[in-house]
């Protein structure tokens, strides 16, 4: 069998490198966010508003306070 | 919008370095051990080995270069943390284990194109060290990619990375087997133990 030349060799290199240098961007490019990333660093626009439950850096877009009764209109004495 | 292109680069980057890197050590394991005999010959190998360098090189530096550049992170990685391992604010040891494996590749490549001025033994115990990186380069992108948790990035990186593991061990394990080596083998009754 005839032996491979150098320069296919490192033309193989080369394709293989970029052809999974292509494929990453299409699947980074795809899933930006990461819900399950390993680093989930604090970003520079985040409030610091934690969500119940939620991981630090995330942030809270639910209302501020949960009310829990019927606001009081009349008291025992009136 | 330019953070997120810088993040997204970085990562592209740096799975493509990985890739590089991966065949990089395939080919630095065939050359000791003639796993590619049937394919070619050890010149060609030889230079597709350092050959790979200008693939790799220019991605791991480029993979640095974006995660310094990307400010959407309120703790940045800052330029002594490309150098000087496990003092990055957060994540400290995955990305420290990145730095670390920057370093011993420094090491390697510099050493690799001084080869003629540095005393062989010495030489191939430097250039050793790459088994070394390869295996923290794994860890750091395990610990610390965001894309390895994917099924779709994990499942390719773990089964290279396992062929990898075997057919390094194999080399540790029966070193030197090269196709001259066998060849001199026949001829002379003498053992090959390079």
């Amino acid at each position: 069998m005839k032996r491979l030349p150098a320069w296919a060799l490192k033309g193989s290199a080369v394709c293989l490198t970029v052809l999974a240098t292509v494929g990453s961007a299409c699947y980074v490019g795809g899933n930006v966010k990461n819900q399950t990333a390993p680093l989930r660093p604090a970003l520079q626009h985040d409030t610091g508003v934690q969500a119940p439950g939620g991981r630090p850096g995330q942030v809270n877009l639910g209302p501020g306070m949960v009310t829990s009764a019927q606001p009081v209109t009349e008291s025992y004495a009136s | 919008m330019i953070d997120t292109f810088l993040w997204i680069l970085a990562r592209v980057t740096g799975l493509g370095a990985a890739t590089a890197l991966a065949i990089s050590l395939l080919t630095g394991l065939a050359l000791r051990s003639a796993l590619l005999d049937w394919l070619t010959t050890n010149r060609a190998l030889r230079s597709t080995h350092e050959f790979i360098a200008i693939l790799w090189i220019p991605l791991g530096l480029l993979h640095m270069a974006f995660l310094v550049l990307d400010g959407s992170v309120r703790t940045p990685i800052r330029l002594v943390d490309l150098v000087v391992p496990f003092k990055v604010a957060y994540g400290t040891f995955a990305i420290g284990l990145g730095t670390l494996t920057f370093d011993i590749f420094v090491v390697v490549a510099i050493t690799g194109w001084l080869r003629r001025q540095i005393h062989a033994a010495t030489w191939r115990w430097i250039h050793r060290l790459a088994y070394a990186g390869c295996a923290l380069l794994f860890l750091h992108a395990v610990l610390g990619g965001s894309d390895f948790s994917a099924p779709q990035v994990s499942a390719i990186a773990w089964s290279v990375a396992v062929i990898l593991a075997i057919l390094s061990l194999a080399r540790i394990l029966w070193g030197r087997l090269s196709a001259e080596g066998r060849e001199l083998r026949r001829e002379s009754p003498s053992p090959d133990r390079g």
